[in-house]
């Protein structure tokens, strides 16, 4: 079972390895842009972000956003919308449903896939940082957060393409986006620290429904010092209540997608 | 008005296969199977943690949403396939299923037997002549349901296919066939009963069943993502070969399947038949105990289509033990050592295509096609032709008679429809096909 797991994921490394020059653009347009515009432009500019007008503060925030953003969106791109075209019109994901595996490991394995992607994902944010912003940026590693939190955070978002790939009708695509990419992205505490939210309280609780936030907030607290986050019990504890929940949800929609 | 002659042709087709008598023991086996969509299931299915169905309209006609969703596709230009609204509540049995077979008097008493569901369905057109066979299958009743709600798409299957065997369902869309594929190769989850393939039961050990099936569906599942040698080659890995076995394989089945100057093309770059060979040969890469084929045909060219019977011959001869699918007769009959014709997931007989073309008593199959009421001019030929046939089915604007001798009736046949105020556009004289067998079955050909 083992061998097949792995050979299952060597088709997709091969396909990624194939597809690399987009999948590399893919992956890098978005923080690329996030960070040009925001750590470049806006104080070349002299546009006020981030509240105060310590713009190096609100570049060091913004790349823990990022990576968190970068990571969940390769749980949506590698896995939700190759998941709604495979079984919307190609099919083919079929030959794989019929890999001597039990249904669940076929799904564990897209989970896995997209969780390589997140994090390669997420690695290409450091170069941007590095190069781009007009400002300096900040970066204070802690290793053990980082190495923990960053293949939780993958997982959880490849269970989130799972779900999301499974439970949207191949012909509502765009759905995706309007009702779960954008309010993902926009309420997921990629701009500022969760905790300033407290001047609008309502607001506040409710965008903790939103898995984004933890992982902004993990990454800040992986990545930063001096900046405040969530504290790291919270985070875990909802990274993997997240992933799990997800998981479940994504493995009934897969379920019920491949078996009758 | 003219008058053909078919059965030279008929004569040509001889069948290449081998009888029976090589096979060897049972490899798969299905014990009282049914799928019933939609409703509540009658018991639920074992071992399976999956629900039966999602949140849905129970009411809503199956087809499509119920099939195995991202599986049963069909081929462009294709019939939507094979779900079934058979109108035997869960208590009827078909009578036919059994493997000795099809012979008159177990389908004749089937309609009566599977009680009142389906009494009111009146086969339509079903005169009969002395020998009329009775059965009150139901023509075109449509959306029949099971008394609990649900449509039955495979109701109470028994079926026993033997090693080195090439079996074939033969029924029209809807028979319940792909289902029935598609609950051997675990894609679809029985409502009730028993499915084994060598042995292993396949709604328990889903992943040890995977191990000896190889699968090719109505789709195109061929991985776009791939060439056509890693479609080959990863298939291999799935399966436990190492990279140095699957290569090798790749190449020989790429050589076997004429496929070797397409190695590394887009899958997507292949022609109809070239992508259905690359099927064949995926299936049967890791050396399946059964090759299971749905429609394999179904979509192809006439000469792919020869190309692929040829390719399923060759399998068949280096043992190769397969269940296949079909609603062509044709296929059945070159191709199928032994047959089971399904309607509304029930067989109705089962038997090597010569046998079951035997059962009709007859040696050749009148049709008259016709404008007007087929049905009054059935009664009529059933009443004047007398013992001279064993059978008189209006079907379709045709009525087609089974009789013992063509010689003699068919004058008689055609002034009784100039007698019926009927206006004869066509009349046939035909070798009985497996179709016949059909339409004596169900009243109804296969085409609909």
């Amino acid at each position: 079972m083992t061998s097949t797991f792995f050979a299952l994921l060597a088709r997709d490394v091969r396909v990624l390895r194939s597809n690399a020059v987009t999948f590399v653009i893919r992956v890098i347009m978005q923080p690329l842009l996030l960070v040009f515009v925001f750590t470049y432009v806006f104080p070349k500019i002299g546009q006020a972000v981030g509240g105060s007008a310590d713009a190096g503060a609100f570049s060091t925030i913004l790349i823990a956003g990022v990576v968190a953003l970068s990571i969940i969106f390769q749980g949506i791109q590698g896995v939700a919308l190759n998941l709604v075209q495979e079984f919307g019109y190609t099919k083919e994901i079929e030959d794989r449903v019929l890999a001597p595996l039990p249904i669940w490991a076929v799904a564990a394995e897209k989970v896995v896939a997209a969780a390589i992607q997140g994090i390669i994902a997420a690695a290409v944010v450091f170069p941007v940082a590095a190069f781009v912003p007009a400002t300096p940026v900040h970066l204070a590693v802690d290793w053990p957060v980082l190495v923990t939190l960053a293949p939780l955070a993958a997982l959880m978002s490849g269970a989130l393409g799972l779900a999301i790939g499974t439970l949207i009708p191949p012909q509502q695509v765009a759905l995706i986006f309007a009702i779960i990419v954008l309010p993902l992205t926009f309420l997921g505490a990629i701009y500022y620290p969760w905790q300033s939210l407290h001047t609008i309280p309502w607001l506040q609780y409710l965008v903790l429904v939103n898995p984004l936030v933890y992982l902004s907030e993990g990454f800040r607290a992986a990545l930063t010092s001096g900046v405040a986050h969530m504290r790291l019990l919270y985070i875990y504890l909802a990274v993997v209540g997240f992933g799990a929940l997800l998981w479940a949800v994504g493995l009934w929609g897969f379920r019920r997608r491949v078996l009758t | 008005m003219a008058i053909t002659n078919r059965a030279e042709r008929a004569e040509e087709n001889k069948r290449p296969i081998a009888p029976t008598d090589h096979l060897g023991d049972e490899v798969v086996r299905a014990e009282a199977l049914t799928k019933v969509f939609g409703g509540p299931a009658t018991s639920p299915a074992r071992g399976s943690g999956s629900p039966a169905r999602g949140p849905g309209s129970p009411s809503k006609p199956i087809r499509g949403r119920d099939e195995p969703e991202g599986m049963a596709g069909n081929k462009p230009g294709d019939e939507p396939d094979d779900t079934v609204a058979s109108p035997a509540s869960g208590g009827s049995r078909a009578g036919g299923a059994r493997s000795d077979g099809a012979h008159d008097d177990r389908t004749r008493g089937d309609g009566a037997r599977s009680g009142g569901a389906r009494g009111d369905s009146g086969a339509s057109g079903d005169v009969g002549s002395g020998a009329a066979r009775g059965n009150g299958t139901s023509a075109g009743a449509g959306a029949g349901r099971a008394a609990h709600g649900g449509l039955v798409a495979v109701d109470h299957l028994d079926l026993s296919v033997r090693r080195g065997e090439i079996f074939g369902l033969l029924g029209p869309n809807g028979a319940g066939k792909s289902t029935t594929i598609g609950i051997f190769t675990t894609r679809v989850i029985p409502t009730d009963g028993r499915a084994t393939v060598a042995g292993i039961d396949v709604v328990r050990h889903p992943a040890r069943a995977k191990r000896v099936i190889g699968v090719v569906s109505q789709a195109n599942t061929l991985d776009r993502s791939l060439d056509v040698r890693d479609n080959l080659y990863y298939h291999g890995r799935y399966f436990g070969m190492s990279r140095r076995e699957s290569t090798q394989r790749a190449g020989e089945l790429l050589e076997q399947f004429h496929l070797a100057d397409r190695a590394h093309a887009p899958v997507i770059s292949l022609s109809g038949g070239m992508a259905q060979r690359l099927m064949v040969a995926r299936a049967i890469f890791h050396r399946p105990e059964v090759l299971f084929l749905d429609e394999p045909t179904a979509g192809l060219d006439p000469q792919s289509r020869l190309a692929l019977w040829d390719l399923v011959r060759e399998l068949h001869a280096g043992g190769q033990t397969v269940l296949l699918t079909t609603h062509y007769m044709e296929e059945a009959d070159q191709l199928c050592e032994r047959l089971a014709i399904m309607d509304h997931g029930r067989i109705l007989a089962l038997d090597t295509p010569a046998e079951l073309k035997r059962t009709l008593g007859a040696s050749s199959e009148i049709r008259l096609e016709i404008t007007g009421d087929a049905g009054a001019l059935a009664a009529l030929l059933a009443e004047e032709l007398g013992d001279a046939t064993t059978g008189v089915k209006a079907v379709d604007g045709a009525v087609r008679c089974f009789v013992r001798q063509a010689g003699g009736v068919v004058g008689p046949a055609v002034a009784a429809a100039e007698r019926a105020g009927v206006t004869l556009t066509n009349v046939l004289v035909t070798e009985p096909t497996l179709e016949s067998v059909f339409i004596s079955l169900t009243g109804r050909d296969l085409r609909e």
